[in-house]
């Protein structure tokens, strides 16, 4: 009865109002951002009062915006790189073996993912004063490569999991070398794990703030940094336009991710 | 293990040979080494620090728990992250209980839009609320339209506006799990319990609610860990009055340069933390996998 | 100093010698040998734990044995790894390549033989006519049955013509039609590709129906080998009864002191067993068991009852299709299984007196 939509009665009615009450509420900031990016009301006034490109223009007329664009792209594709190949590798060590520890080793992996950000950013600066790592963008890789390793071993071992080894068995009976067999049977069979890993380590850093916070310079910022920066002094439009622009590249993100996902259940 | 057991096995989980275990640590070896040297031995260098500066001892920890000063920011941190939980918890389950339920095009709408906004860069969510809380902002204008406040109300900078934009942040985390505990249970169960005479009062509090109390824990646990570490929206939407952990580790470090005490206020959400966690895959199993 | 190398015909074509494999201290296969001839459908029929799937993983390459030789045409195979031993295999789970078609999943083995593309599409062919699904060429493993997943592996297996296919419970996953409809199907490639077998399975009725031999494994040796007739016949030992067939298992003794052939075995309420041979039988051995199949007993009227017979009270009858089963209670408190053909002589009734009796061939006694 209270699981059976139709049986509900009045409550229906209730559930109904909650649920798309809470609809709004989550979609409201998004669309105002969106609305705001378009606005011409420079104080941020809703509903605008004029429409306008004006936001979009200063955007791409800044080179430090353009520049913060570029740095976290640059950094974003070099840990998607790094986190898929060596979350590969790992997830191979951990899923096809038995070493002792293994159990903690696995565990040891994803701490990063459950510690407070700030304590890891904070410990990471410190470190990075020390190897002058700090605003160079191999320290911003390796320290977004932390965060995004995690995700990348989930995802992968997730898959190979999945993945009945018996198939890559049958492929080398079949005539084909082990490494012939992981490369053309495997990993076409894990693909969509090994591209959910790729889009969650692209995230992980493309979104990161709190610990490039710490290790930003005035030479080199990436987007969240930038963004930051300019919130703790105004709200300035030009963050609704670009927020926008992030905006949409989630979406697209996401739908990326939840077509994976049914190929991967698929299977 | 017996020959039976064994022989169950396939063929991949039959015990290994050194050559194959010393094959299988070698391909963990570099994202081993990674971890430790950039993850275990920073963090740890970082938590003896609390008792190594200025001086070797106990000193710092003495200090943040002598004044009200500190005290103060844990306080306010668990205040938040209970507050957080709890908004979490009264507003995620009538939503996850009709994401369950509800037709199929309608849930899915919703359920994008959870994702949606889950997926957004939090800053951009952030910032959105700043400009949806701030004194000319959406929200007052609105409440002045409807005449049911004479003067703008601050809600930013303040509890109301952390408590709001952390709970925009952490309510996907309740949501999304306990709807797909939710679809799990069967509905002929309730049938079975109002064939048996029960109420639908006594359906919700003695068959649905204990069938979900898992989850529901589960969730809020999760949610309130999260929420005593989180650094970016307390520290745009609270104010310096409501100053969190993480935002007072921030400044210890970044303006204050005290290594000693941001090291010790590490140490304390650190230990908290984990102690949480472990609580937290003890009673619900599984590691929570975001 | 290279031996010269001998024609084929004086080796058996494969050759099983002496294999042994454990894991620490557990023992997964002790000794198993065993020559099978070319074109042979041998089966390993055993309960699961009793080394068969072990000797078939050693003969893949997949284990290591610690002592003994695998032997193809009179040449060990166990240093070619097991890419190169050009053994074909169909696993217990369904192990198509879930990323290609049928068609590439059949043509796989031969791409990576570096065949030409018009040779593999040939073979293809070929292979999806020989397993009757030439129309799912284009198809993807899920979109497929299990039944006709496995009829993809077994092509597969047997596209790039090995001589040997390992066959390691291809039909355990499968529900019971497509088991009988896929055994006809293995039973008639068999047949018309003439490749040597070696098929695992601890289903009896299965194992029955399709091989020349079977090699009953128990506790990592084989403990009979045979066709399936000697092992149902002949059956070496108490276990292999007990395990091809139903039978009927009944505690004796033999009394030494009467030392003749007759009557020297008494069942324990005393009735005496004339006819069966002792050979079997370890001369100090006072204790034993005799085992007779449920269709071997005859059901007989008490009062017209041949010498021997033993008395009874049927406590259970069930109707079986063809035949009726009746459970028999003795004087010694175990029951008896008895199979009568359906038609015929009359029904018996459960509660009714019943006198039981077998021809003496039809018996066997083994040690307890």
């Amino acid at each position: 009865m209270l699981l059976t939509y139709s049986r509900l009665g009045g409550l229906r009615f209730v559930l109904c109002g909650i649920g798309l009450t809470v609809g709004l509420f989550l979609l409201l900031p998004i669309l105002v951002l969106v609305a705001l990016s378009f606005g011409d009301s420079q104080w941020m006034q809703f509903p605008p009062p004029g429409w306008t490109l004006r936001w979009y223009a200063d955007l791409f007329d800044d080179p430090d915006w353009i520049f913060a664009f570029l740095t976290s792209l640059r950094i974003a594709a070099w840990v998607t790189v790094l986190s898929v190949a060596l979350g590969l590798v790992t997830s191979f060590g951990l899923v096809r073996s038995r070493f002792p520890g293994r159990e903690t080793v696995r565990a040891l992996f994803l701490m990063p993912m459950i510690l407070p950000v700030v304590v890891l950013a904070v410990a990471l600066y410190a470190l990075f004063l020390r190897l002058q790592l700090n605003g160079t963008e191999l320290g911003f890789v390796l320290a977004h490569l932390l965060l995004a390793l995690p995700l990348s071993i989930i995802s992968i071992s997730g898959a190979l999991e999945r993945f009945d080894p018996s198939i890559e068995d049958a492929a080398v009976l079949c005539g084909a070398s082990p490494m012939e067999a992981k490369i053309r049977v495997t990993l076409p069979a894990i693909m969509p794990g090994i591209a959910t890993a790729a889009l969650f380590s692209f995230l992980a850093s493309w979104d990161e703030v709190v610990v490039a916070i710490f290790m930003a310079s005035p030479d080199i910022q990436t987007l969240p940094v930038r963004i930051w920066g300019v919130l703790r002094q105004d709200l300035s439009p030009v963050v609704a336009a670009v927020s926008t622009l992030l905006v949409a590249l989630t979406a697209v993100l996401m739908l990326l991710s939840a077509a994976l996902k049914k190929k991967d259940v698929r299977a | 293990m017996t020959a039976a057991q064994l022989q169950a096995l396939p063929l991949q989980d039959a015990p290994p040979t050194w050559t194959r275990r010393l094959r299988g640590f070698g391909a963990v070896l570099p994202a081993l080494v990674f971890v430790l040297l950039l993850f275990v031995v920073p963090v740890l260098a970082l938590l003896l620090r609390s008792i190594t500066e200025p001086t070797l001892g106990l000193g710092n920890y003495a200090a943040f728990f002598a004044g009200t000063t500190y005290l103060k920011v844990l306080g306010n941190t668990f205040l938040v992250a209970s507050l957080v939980t709890g908004a979490s918890l009264v507003i995620g389950f009538p939503t996850a209980w009709f994401l369950a339920i509800a037709p199929r095009r309608l849930a899915g709408l919703l359920a994008g839009i959870v994702v949606l906004s889950m997926w957004t860069n939090l800053l951009a969510r952030t910032y959105a609320w700043m400009v949806l809380l701030q004194g000319t902002g959406l929200i007052n204008r609105a409440l002045l339209g409807l005449g049911l406040i004479s003067a703008p109300l601050t809600l930013t900078n303040n509890l109301i506006g952390v408590t709001l934009g952390m709970t925009y942040i952490m309510l996907p985390f309740m949501v999304l799990p306990l709807t797909s505990a939710m679809r799990t249970i069967d509905p002929s169960v309730l049938q079975a319990a109002s064939l048996c005479g029960a109420t639908r009062w006594q359906c919700l509090t003695r068959i649905l609610l204990p069938m979900l109390s898992g989850p529901i824990a589960s969730g809020a646990l999760m949610i309130f860990v999260m929420s005593l570490g989180y650094f970016v929206t307390p520290a745009l939407l609270g104010g310096t009055a409501n100053m969190m952990l993480p935002e007072l580790i921030a400044q210890l470090v970044q303006s204050l340069l005290d290594w000693g005490l941001a090291s010790t206020a590490a140490t304390i959400l650190l230990v908290l933390t984990l102690i949480l966690y472990s609580l937290q895959v003890r009673f619900f199993g599984t590691r929570s996998t975001a | 100093m290279r031996s010269p190398s001998s024609p084929p015909s004086d080796h058996p074509f494969l050759a099983i010698q002496g294999i042994r494999r454990s894991y620490g201290s557990v023992v997964a296969v002790e000794a198993v040998t065993l020559d099978v001839a070319r074109g042979e459908f041998v089966t390993f029929l055993g309960p699961s734990g009793s080394g068969k799937s072990t000797t078939l993983y050693v003969i893949a390459g997949f284990q290591e044995p610690n002592s003994g030789d695998v032997l193809i045409e009179g040449r060990s195979i166990l240093n070619t790894p097991s890419n190169k031993r050009n053994i074909g295999m169909v696993f217990q789970r369904y192990t198509l390549f879930p990323q290609m078609t049928i068609a590439e999943n059949i043509g796989f083995p031969l791409k990576v033989r570096r065949r030409s593309r018009a040779d593999i599409d040939a073979r293809v062919k070929v292979m999806l006519r020989l397993v009757q699904l030439e129309a799912y060429a284009d198809r993807k493993p899920a979109q497929l049955s299990g039944g006709q997943q496995q009829r993809v592996a077994l092509a597969r297996a047997l596209a790039y013509e090995p001589p040997l296919l390992l066959m390691d419970e291809p039909l355990s996953a499968l529900d019971k039609s497509l088991r009988d409809e896929l055994q006809h199907e293995i039973k008639r490639v068999h047949h018309e590709t003439g490749v040597t077998i070696l098929y695992v399975t601890h289903d009896q009725e299965e194992a029955l129906h399709l091989s020349d031999r079977i090699a009953l494994f128990r506790q990592g040796r084989i403990e009979q080998l045979g066709t399936g007739r000697d092992l149902y016949d002949a059956p070496a030992s108490r276990f292999v009864a007990g395990f091809i067939g139903h039978s009927n298992f009944m505690p004796c003794r033999i009394d030494r002191e009467r030392g003749a052939v007759d009557g020297a075995i008494l069942l324990d309420d005393g009735t005496p067993v004339s006819g069966v041979s002792l050979a079997a039988m370890p001369a100090q051995c006072e204790r034993g068991v005799l085992m007779v199949r449920p269709d071997a007993i005859r059901l007989h009227n008490p009062d017209s009852a041949p010498a021997g017979a033993i008395l009874g009270t049927i406590d259970e009858a069930s109707f079986r299709g063809e035949a009726m089963q009746y459970s028999v209670a003795t004087a010694w408190g175990e029951s008896l299984t008895v199979r009568t053909p359906c038609g015929g002589t009359g029904r018996a009734r459960v509660g009714e007196r019943v006198a039981l009796a077998w021809q003496p061939e039809q018996a066997q006694i083994f040690p307890n």
